[in-house]
């Protein structure tokens, strides 16, 4: 019996052995399992106080607001480009689920190429950004990511212990503040997959707003290849293995963002599972973004690719 | 007599002092001291004459004054002998010396009356004065009296020609002698008479010698006749001093003489007149058994010989007076040698000092003169020493119980064969070249053997064994190293001579070491470098066979020096033998076979610590040769391998006990090939490393396997370290060579192996079965749950993680009865939960894990299982929290459906049916066991309450925990379960607070009225219930 049971959990190794030898293979070995694992007991941890001291969202649309009137303050915007932007933002908006956020879009003089959101739906592009970028496409996934942020709730989160004791009458002295604070601790635990998620749907509601599913990708490629940053090769000996593992997820875990290298790779096996979109027609816009001029104003046959 | 000899002493002394100073002397100053010195004798002969008329000088003062007087002596000497065999102008030199102290002689004078005082009167009670009186003052006096005679004779020497010179010495000296044969009579004078005599003989001796030999007195031409002369003088002399039997007095006269010849001109008479004085010395010294005289006569004629230098005399003159010499003291020992006694001291150093002697004056003079025929004479003398030592053998038998320096002292014949030994040596050395003075040197060795072996005596056998030794150091140390490829012929030569002598005599086993020297030196040389280890063996097994065959230890024990020999060649040439030479594996394989058929012959080793030890030994040659072997014969790669196959040969062989101790010497020939495959393929593993390196692993883990298979009842080393080792290489080849993550499974494989042995001893496997377990857990982390790999539509992941699930899961029913057995159990769902997880995305795994945890609870149900069923209460708390803290807010949809609610109701309902399955009542013994019925409830109803409350919103959410409440209810009747009718109660009261404390303030009037009216009529139909079935609900309560 127990030689028989030995022979079949054999067979089954053997059998699952050779199938996983075959296909198509995947070399990384790091220790991101154990990391994910981790992010998510922080993430699930995190939630149970961020489910109860969460943020009605007309409160958080003043906190935005308040919030943007200091950017304002250091920052200058370009209105031609703001209005360009917000029209592709706007574009996007219906994809979202929160439909009691209204979306504010703005571009500032700043060479950094960046983007970031604030609470409450303010959404900024820097000028080095809009440079850097080439499509309205590639505006899109990066409009999409950041709406993503304040969709999913995460540029709220890293306020809500601080709003939520002055709301109780006790925040007073910045004790909010530093419970605000120590939140991100953890929180930076699980940040990238944030990141991740934002990708994820970014992605989604810029393909469903009709945008090239190509462009998050071809985007963050350029990125990386901008940054320099590029993927570890896979080590050759164990111990190669293990210290790169090591190295790898203690580094990442103070990474706001994932390295762009692996943000790629998950768009890509992303974009190309979703067969349900071969075939269909998407816009690219190239010409548009160099005119600043929107799809809804001028859509020529040439700024579309079938997908 | 002595003092006459410090007499002498003196004029010698001086003598070779004035020789220095003689340049600087001039006319004048001789004039004016010669009439100083006249002067002095004169006061000498007035002293002389007064002395009588001083008796009243008291005892004290005359210590003094002798104290005084003793030392002008010196400086009045010297002219005395001027006078006598020098030329005139020496007279004048002293003249500075003798002034001053001849004031002081006055004084002692007067000692001569108390002298004679003491001799009158005959009293002799006070020693020091009759030491003082009757010695000193009568050396005082005679030397007074010769140093007058010596001034007169130097005066009369400067007026009279040779003849008169020589008449006048002659007179002297005859003078001297007769007045002390004449004074000698009478006893009181007796000392003083010998003085003359002495002094007389002395003189007379001179004078003779002088007469042919010194310019200024010679009056004979013809040598011969001065020789003749010169013999009757000595003869005389010793004639007369015979009459004394006194060794001191005639060995006086002898010194005398030979002290003369040391200062007389450099010419060959001198030598000769030697001859006669040391012969009738050596009669004298034989006759009254005076051996320190002899002795002394060795010292003074080699040293007079010495002293006098090379006269440049042709070296066949000089040679024959050297021989003389030589022979005259050789047939004194000899003579010695025949009387039955015991050498004395004196006795015993003449033979090595007149050898020393004789060697010390001819082997320089050949050397000057005739270099390259000093051989011969090396060789001449060789012959003469053999003939004495044959005379020594005849004389004196020898006694083999006397200890051999004693016989050698004694003149026993081995002190000249010794030497003649050595010269004979020295003659082939000087007269051959090259190996033909091995070739000598052997031949001579060998006669001397034969000569032993026909004699029936040791030690020229001895000597013979000493000439091996040399010669075979010779060739150790020039011929060989020469590198001239000559040499070995004469080499082989002494091998086959000491060979026979050692069968020839059976007691010199020296001879058979001896024979093995020449014999490694040939083998070690003239083998091309890399066959040397190889040759030695051989030779070694040939030796070692003999001495089986023939019961002798000592070919044995050579045998064995041969194998340290050539293990030592093999490391020292075959280790690093370069990659291009051609078979450099073959004298290695040669050695192997040598040193094991030695290992396996040892056992015909008769008893005794040899037996105890050499065949170990000689099983560790063979070991090391293998080793050695491997190391040259395999491929870089496979080098760690191939020894981990020699152990396992070595076992087999061991176990089959040939030899036994193959056994445990296969422990560290397999260590070696573990550590080598260890540290050039494991430590530096590489997935670049190519198929030979894999083969050589997968080959040193399938080889370790089968050694410790093999040696697994008897070999605990090998049932430990080998097992290690092949699991070790099997798991590293399997990261190097399986894709990544399928090594995990191959780990899981190798784990699952290891674990089929069960048994006595198989802990080591099991333990090794557990560290694999571990480490396919651990790597299932590093590169399979992320992994994107798959096949056909499959993930690697699950085609990976779920088999190895499944091998956890096989791995703790095998071992469930022990404690590591349960960490299987419990690793076993961690992966499952982990690959859920990752399989199933962050959303959608609650589902995954509610279904997880139905089947562990439905399994821990089954199988009765506890560690189960807390697996599944764990999971349950964690799909819960889960759902509520993710899933719950989670963007995804699932067929229209929103995530939340979708994964929620599927976690929800998996509760449910937990719940279901639990026991109504339990007697479990742990609390959490006894309340899972409960535990399962609660989660569920809570869950559904919680989504609700993320679902609806404001007023609604009272009315739809109302709804949910009054289910529960209808639930908890129709299951007939409490833990459900108490949920729904406790909800109820959640629902009528919230009505109260929340939407009575902040809900709008519509939705504040409906929810209590709802809420309400739910209350109030429950209520109903309740009433309605109160007898059947009082039973359930
Ligand atoms: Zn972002």
């Amino acid at each position: 019996m127990n030689r028989r049971a030995a022979i079949a959990v054999a067979a089954l190794l053997i059998a699952g052995g050779a199938l996983a030898s075959m296909g198509k293979q995947d070399r990384t070995v790091d220790l991101s399992s154990a990391r994910e694992i981790w992010a998510d007991f922080l993430r699930d941890a995190d939630q149970i106080g961020l489910v109860a001291t969460r943020m009605p969202s007309g409160e958080e649309v003043r906190l935005g607001a308040q919030l943007a009137a200091g950017v304002s303050q250091w920052a200058a915007q370009d209105p031609n480009d703001t209005s360009y932007v917000s029209a592709v933002g706007q574009s996007l908006a219906p994809q979202l689920r929160r439909k009691d956020i209204p979306y504010e879009f703005h571009v500032i003089e700043s060479p950094s190429i960046n983007a970031f959101a604030l609470p409450g739906g303010q959404i900024y592009v820097l000028r080095g950004m809009m440079d850097f970028l080439e499509t309205e496409a590639e505006l899109a996934a990066i409009l999409g990511h950041e709406m993503s942020h304040v969709d999913l709730r995460h540029c709220v989160e890293r306020y809500q212990y601080q709003h939520a004791l002055k709301r109780a009458g006790v925040g007073v002295g910045g004790a909010g503040h530093l419970l605000d604070m120590a939140r991100m601790l953890i929180a930076m635990g699980y940040g990238q997959y944030q990141e991740l998620e934002a990708d994820a749907e970014g992605n989604r509601i810029a393909i469903e707003a009709g945008y090239d599913p190509d462009a998050a990708e071809t985007v963050f490629n350029r990125l990386a290849q901008t940054m320099g940053e590029a993927l570890r090769p896979p080590a050759s000996t164990p111990a190669g293995e293990i210290a790169g593992s090591m190295e790898e997820a203690l580094r990442d875990y103070f990474r706001t963002h994932p390295r762009t290298p692996e943000r790629v790779a998950r768009m890509h096996s992303m974009t190309t599972s979703h067969q349900e979109l071969r075939g269909r027609q998407f816009f690219v816009g190239r010409a548009n973004y160099r005119n600043r001029t929107t799809r809804s104003a001028s859509a020529p046959k040439a700024e579309f690719r079938t997908y | 007599m002595t003092e006459f000899l410090v007499f002498v002493l003196f004029i010698i002394c001086a003598m070779q002092y004035r020789k220095l100073r003689r340049v600087r002397r001039d006319v004048d100053e001789l004039r004016s001291e010669n009439r100083q010195i006249e002067k002095l004798t004169a006061r000498v002969y007035a002293l002389e004459c007064a002395a009588p008329h001083v008796p009243e000088t008291p005892t004290a003062p005359l210590v003094q004054r002798v104290a005084i007087a003793e030392e002008p002596p010196p400086p009045i000497v010297e002219p005395q002998p001027e006078p006598a065999y020098q030329a005139p102008p020496v007279l004048p030199e002293p003249e500075p010396k003798p002034p001053p102290p001849v004031e002081p002689p006055p004084p002692p004078v007067p000692a001569g009356p108390s002298w004679r005082e003491r001799i009158a009167s005959g009293v002799a009670s006070q020693e020091w004065e009759a030491m003082v009186g009757g010695n000193w003052l009568n050396k005082l006096g005679v030397l007074i009296l010769i140093i007058g005679i010596a001034l007169l004779l130097g005066y009369s020497f400067t007026k009279v020609g040779p003849a008169g010179r020589v008449a006048i010495a002659l007179a002297v000296s005859g003078g001297m002698l007769a007045a002390g044969v004449a004074v000698e009579r009478r006893s009181v004078y007796r000392v003083f008479a010998r003085g003359l005599i002495g002094g007389g003989w002395a003189g007379l001796y001179f004078t003779a010698y002088a007469m042919y030999a010194v310019d200024a007195a010679r009056i004979i031409a013809n040598p011969w006749i001065a020789s003749i002369l010169l013999t009757a003088v000595a003869a005389g002399m010793i004639l007369h001093s015979l009459k004394y039997k006194s060794q001191t007095v005639t060995g006086l006269a002898y010194f005398i003489a030979f002290a003369t010849l040391v200062i007389t001109p450099v010419n060959t008479f001198s030598f000769v007149a030697l001859v006669p004085l040391t012969a009738s010395l050596l009669y004298l010294a034989h006759r009254f058994e005076w051996f320190e005289m002899a002795l002394f006569g060795v010292f003074a004629t080699y040293g007079a010989c010495i002293a006098r230098g090379d006269s440049g005399s042709p070296l066949a003159s000089s040679q024959a007076i050297i021989a003389v010499y030589w022979l005259l003291f050789e047939g004194f020992t000899i003579l010695r040698a025949s009387r039955p006694k015991a050498f004395s001291l004196p006795e015993r150093c003449i033979f090595p000092l007149n050898t020393v002697g004789v060697l010390a004056l001819s082997v320089p003079k050949w050397n000057h003169v005739a270099r390259h025929h000093s051989w011969a004479f090396l060789a001449a003398c060789a012959v003469v020493f053999i003939a004495g030592a044959a005379a020594r053998y005849r004389l004196r038998r020898p006694d083999e119980a006397t200890p051999l320096p004693e016989r050698m002292a004694n003149g026993g014949y081995e002190g000249p064969i010794t030497i003649a030994a050595g010269l004979a040596t020295g003659a082939v050395w000087l007269k051959a070249t090259t190996v033909w003075i091995n070739f000598g040197w052997l031949v001579e060795a060998e006669l001397l053997f034969l000569a032993g072996r026909w004699l029936g005596q040791a030690y020229p056998q001895r000597l013979s064994a000493a000439l091996f030794g040399l010669a075979t150091l010779k060739l150790a140390a020039q011929d060989a190293p020469a590198n001239s490829h000559e040499w070995w012929p004469v080499g082989l030569f002494s091998t086959a001579l000491m060979y026979l002598n050692r069968w020839l005599r059976r007691t010199a086993k020296y001879f058979s070491y001896g024979a093995a020297v020449p014999l490694l030196l040939v083998a070690g040389y003239e083998s091309p470098t890399l066959w040397v280890g190889a040759a030695w063996f051989l030779i070694g097994l040939a030796l070692f066979e003999f001495g089986l065959r023939k019961s002798l230890v000592e070919y044995r024990l050579q045998a064995y020096g041969f194998v340290v020999f050539a293990l030592c060649a093999l490391a020292i040439n075959d280790f690093g033998a370069p990659l291009t030479a051609k078979l450099r594996w073959a004298p290695v394989l040669v050695a192997v076979a040598a040193a094991y058929v030695m290992a396996l012959r040892a056992k015909r080793i008769p008893e005794g610590v040899e037996a105890k030890y050499a065949p170990v030994a000689l099983a560790w040659a063979a070991t090391f040769s293998a080793v050695l072997f491997v190391w040259l014969a395999a491929p870089t790669k496979f080098i760690g391998t191939a020894w981990i196959a020699l152990a396992l040969l070595m076992l087999e062989l061991g176990l089959r006990g040939i030899p036994n101790c193959f056994r445990w010497q296969s422990y560290p020939v397999a260590s070696i090939g573990w550590a080598y495959v260890l540290v050039t393929v494991v430590i530096d593993v590489n997935k670049g490393m190519g198929t030979a390196t894999r083969l050589a692993l997968g080959g040193a883990a399938l080889l370790s396997y089968a050694l410790c298979a093999r040696g697994f009842r008897t070999e605990a080393y090998h049932r430990v370290a080998a097992s290690l080792a092949g699991t070790a290489f099997a798991a590293t080849l399997m990261w190097m060579a399986l894709p990544d993550p399928v090594v995990a499974v191959g780990w899981a494989l190798l784990g699952i192996a290891l674990m089929q042995f069960t048994g006595p001893n198989t802990r080591v496997l099991t333990v090794q079965a557990d560290l694999m377990g571990a480490a396919t857990f651990g790597r299932l982390f590093f590169a399979n749950f992320v992994n994107t790999g798959s096949t056909g539509g499959i993930s690697h992941r699950l085609l990976t993680v779920a088999p190895v699930i499944a091998s956890e899961y096989y791995a703790w029913f095998e071992r469930r009865q022990s404690k590591v057995g349960r960490l299987y159990l419990y690793a076993a769902p961690i992966l499952a939960v982990t690959l859920l997880r990752f399989e199933l995305g962050r959303v959608l795994t609650v589902v995954g894990w509610a279904a997880f945890t139905l089947l562990l609870y439905w399994i821990g149900r089954k199988r009765d299982d506890l560690d189960f069923r807390l697996q599944s209460y764990a999971l349950a708390l964690i799909c819960f929290w889960r759902s509520w803290t993710t899933n719950f807010y989670v963007p995804e949809s699932f067929a229209g459906v929103p995530g939340r609610v979708a994964t929620g109701a599927f976690v929800v309902s998996a509760l449910y049916i937990a719940q279901a399955l639990a026991p109504r009542a339990s007697d479990a013994r742990l609390k959490l066991d006894r309340y899972a019925r409960q535990l399962f409830s609660v989660l569920a109803s809570a869950l559904v309450a919680l989504m609700l409350y993320y679902e609806v919103s404001g007023a609604v959410l009272t009315v739809a925990w109302g709804v949910q409440a009054a289910l529960l209810m209808a639930a908890g009747f129709w299951a007939r379960d409490r833990v459900l009718r108490l949920s729904g109660l406790l909800l109820f009261l959640n629902c009528i607070l919230k009505l109260f404390f929340y939407d009575l303030r902040h809900l709008d009037t519509i939705s504040r009225i409906f929810s209590f009216i709802v809420l309400g009529a739910v209350m109030v139909g429950v209520s109903w219930v309740y009433t309605r079935f109160r007898k059947q609900i009082e039973r359930y309560l």
